[in-house]
């Protein structure tokens, strides 16, 4: 997930801008509340405001500009945490390093430390997010709520958007902890208007064309801009207000048609073709519009005040204003209703598509890939360099492209219903799972069998073993997990590496240790080369769980450590499992605090993944150790102190000793502990040792003289 | 709740019943916008009326596609008047949803 660091860019205080000085007094009137909320519509210039305050106020502040993808909650803190590094050196180093982590933290955790990360700082901050309506999620809302509740006095948060943020705001408003600027306090009053207008844009206009264009536009700061814009130049303003200023029509629908029409058709073709870019930069521009210039344009475009936004120091990343981009995007639909025109907008996302792979930027190649409805190279790129796109945090819009495809287009690229199958099965929708691959199934039908084909059945074999894990169907996981290992191309790690997997798996379910654990080594290996961190994570979980069959407790332990090293925290089902095995080894070990210190931590985990199976294994254990407690304060008090073994048993072999003593077979006790039967028989025999007798009868005797039963 | 939301939930969220024609959403905004917006609010259709205002009517599948128009007028700074929903497909006798 790279940074884009342009978003953490604090917009440069334009050199000319119309001073504001009675909402820079109410704003740092509320420095010490909690919150700024800036709230109004597009337009209002809200950015501009808050940077003329930054660039005065003297306080060091961290600035974040979120967007749509910033509604994954890991991604939203990992930019509010790079935005504080740049005012605070070393902010929170720690939970960023969880959060950069391939898997998802628990969120909760993270959350604490970052708020007590801000306790810490020294001195006093500000934390700026603009376009915070661009989120939509929540969990990022909640992140939100949290820090505004938990915000340390010297850290003062300023959220700029156009809706009002999902925070408790009468509460707030109640407590006095919200400073509230909105659309009525941002509209340009009349003597704002003059100034903007004559100064600012360099016009020279009357105080009753002011008055008009004021009332026209009701203050609103972009229709204002754009109606000086149209002014420019025109031989005739008065006329021009005066028609303006009796049309009906949409303010900026009005005024953005005047404007575009004020320039070169050159210039023209430049704004509309280039609305379709997220950002813009010379080259990008210049590959998209198959000519040169590029760079010149859009420093041409800035001091032209044409609404266009740089997004770092050295000019060389911008990106138009939200509104101007809408409007240019509009005008760009209306004119491409024919079907020539949209073929040349198809072609320009896809020349911005190559640009952006040329560039290593697989997300925004495939983004334009997809909008330019080439389907093969928005298929090839889903899948990634190596790695699909949605197992690399971008499963929104793989799903939402998936979404927007029919079925005929699914037939034409049968890849495609492997990847929507394999999309749905990482998101949890199981159900349509089999559907799909069936689909696929048929559409490969009658398809040569070249190397391609072999790949992609296998891969739908590897999908169907991971189903069956689901299902603990040994048997079907075995035959798939065979198949797809025969028939995937041998450089399709991602797929053979988790296959390897559910074929260990199998294995193990089936008591076939030393299969297993080639399995489980084999996707290890392979889960490492490529970094598929969850693979590696199960990979080593089921060694551990081998290692612990085997009886080397001492192994085992240290490989479920290392998962939990690995994993950090996030709330993932191996870490609860890795807990469980260390409370299992550690109970055997006598060490019954310990035992209950993971037991607790499994059942914790198990609670957050909401997991009901999980969490009655984890009580059920916690049980049995509080059980054992029990019986070891009994063991302690037994009556000759001259009879006391001279190694005492430990918690599980007093567990085993019980039900021996209840006249179960070894099966049936394996069976009740969850254990293999050579590992019961393995117990036996250090039980017997211990107790020094030689068969079952007179270990129940000798337990009973003991008192340990 | 009402009788008439359980319907809608119910129509949209039971995928046997997306055959049945979405119901039909009025906008009434700010300032007169030209046909030409059609495509931008999802074919909805664009007419001026009287008093600089603008209707934009047509179906909307579900509640999803309706916040999508909302967030599109937000963004443009577009001031909504009123929203209604005009017709509850439901409602008409069997003849006339056939002919619809």
């Amino acid at each position: 997930m790279p940074i884009v660091a342009t978003k953490l860019h604090l917009p440069s205080p334009r050199r000319q801008v119309v001073a504001r000085p009675h909402l820079i007094e109410k704003l740092n009137a509320g420095l010490h509340r909690k919150l700024t909320v800036i709230s109004a519509p597009a337009g209002f210039g809200k950015s501009t405001l808050v940077s003329a305050w930054l660039a005065e106020c003297g306080r060091p502040a961290a600035w974040v500009s979120l967007d749509e993808r910033d509604s994954d909650p890991s991604r939203f803190l990992m930019y509010v945490i790079q935005a504080l590094q740049t005012v605070v050196p070393g902010f929170g180093e720690e939970v960023l390093a969880t959060l950069q982590g391939p898997l998802p933290p628990a969120l909760e955790g993270v959350l604490t430390a970052l708020v007590n990360a801000l306790a810490a700082i020294d001195e006093a901050v500000l934390l700026v997010l603009d376009d915070t309506h661009a989120i939509e999620s929540p969990p990022v809302d909640h992140a939100l709520a949290f820090f505004v509740e938990h915000l340390p006095p010297h850290v003062h948060l300023v959220i700029a958007t156009r809706e009002d943020p999902r925070l408790p705001l009468p509460r707030l408003r109640a407590r006095d902890h919200v400073t509230e600027l909105r659309a009525a306090d941002l509209r340009f009053t009349l003597d704002e208007a003059a100034t903007f207008l004559n100064q600012v844009m360099g016009l020279q206009l009357a105080a009753d064309d002011v008055r008009q264009l004021e009332t026209r536009t009701e203050g609103w700061i972009a229709g204002l801009q754009l109606a000086a814009l149209s002014l420019r130049g025109h031989d005739d303003a008065a006329g021009f207000i005066r028609t303006f200023g009796g049309s009906h029509r949409f303010v900026l629908d009005y005024l953005v048609e005047e404007v575009l029409q004020r320039q070169s058709e050159r210039m023209q073709d430049f704004l509309l073709r280039t609305s379709i870019l997220e950002r813009l930069c010379g080259p990008l521009c210049e590959a998209l519009l198959e000519q040169g210039g590029g760079q010149e344009t859009l420093a041409a475009l800035e001091s032209a005040n044409l609404f266009i936004v740089p997004l770092d120091n050295e000019r060389r990343w911008y990106r138009y204003h939200h509104l101007f981009a809408d409007l240019l995007k509009q005008r760009l639909l209306s004119t491409s209703s024919s079907s020539a025109a949209r073929e040349r907008v198809a072609a320009d996302h896809l020349r911005a598509s190559i640009w952006y792979e040329e560039n290593r930027m697989e997300l925004e190649a495939f983004q334009h890939a997809a909008a330019a409805h080439d389907l093969p190279r928005a298929a090839r790129l889903v899948e990634g360099e190596g790695m699909p796109l949605h197992f690399r945090g971008a499963v929104t819009p793989v799903l939402t492209w998936l979404s927007t495809l029919s079925q005929a287009d699914l037939d034409a690229y049968p890849a495609l219903w492997v990847t929507s199958a394999s999309v749905d099965l990482f998101v949890g929708r199981f159900a349509g799972v089999e559907s799909k691959l069936q689909a696929a199934e048929a559409a490969l039908k009658g398809i040569d069998g070249d190397a391609r084909t072999r790949d992609l059945f296998g891969h739908i074999a590897s999908i169907r073993a991971t189903l069956a894990v689901g299902f603990q169907d040994a048997d079907t996981i075995l035959m798939q997990s065979r198949r797809a290992l025969e028939l995937l191309h041998p450089g399709n790690l991602p797929v053979r590496t988790a296959t390897a997997w559910t074929l260990g798996h199998a294995h193990q379910m089936r008591g076939d240790r030393r299969a297993a654990r080639e399995a489980y080594t084999e996707a290890l290996a392979q889960s490492e080369a490529i970094g598929h961190v969850v693979i590696t994570l199960a990979a080593t979980i089921g060694l551990g769980n081998l290692e612990e069959e085997d009886q080397d407790l001492e192994r085992a332990s240290e490989t479920y450590r290392r998962v939990l090293q690995l994993a950090g925290d996030s709330p993932l089902p191996v870490v609860c499992e890795a807990h469980l095995g260390l409370g299992r080894i550690c109970y055997a070990w006598n060490d019954l605090d310990a035992a209950e210190r993971h037991g607790q931590q499994a059942a914790q985990l198990a609670k957050q993944l909401e997991n009901t199976g999980r969490f009655a294994a984890c009580e059920e254990f916690l049980s049995r150790v509080a059980q054992a407690r029990d019986a070891l304060a009994v063991a302690a008090e037994a009556p000759d102190p001259a009879q006391r073994l001279i190694e005492p048993l430990n918690a599980r072999e007093l567990e085993i000793l019980a039900l021996i003593a209840r006249g179960l077979s070894n099966r049936e006790i394996g069976e009740q502990l969850f254990l293999a039967l050579d590992t019961v028989k393995g117990y036996n025999r250090s039980i017997f040792g211990k107790l020094q007798v030689q068969r079952r009868t007179e270990a129940v005797a000798r337990a009973r003289d003991l008192a340990l039963l | 709740m009402t009788a008439t939301t359980g319907r809608t939930m119910s129509r949209e969220t039971h995928p046997e019943n997306q055959s049945a024609a979405p119901p039909i959403w009025q906008f009434r905004v700010e300032g007169q916008l030209g046909p030409e917006w059609s495509d931008w609010f999802g074919g909805l259709t664009v007419e001026a009326v009287e008093g600089g205002e603008t209707l934009l009517r047509g179906p909307v599948v579900d509640q999803a596609a309706l916040h999508g128009v909302l967030k599109r007028l937000r963004d443009l700074g577009i001031p909504l008047i009123s929203l209604n929903r005009l017709e509850d497909y439901s409602a008409y006798p069997q003849a006339d949803r056939e002919e619809a």
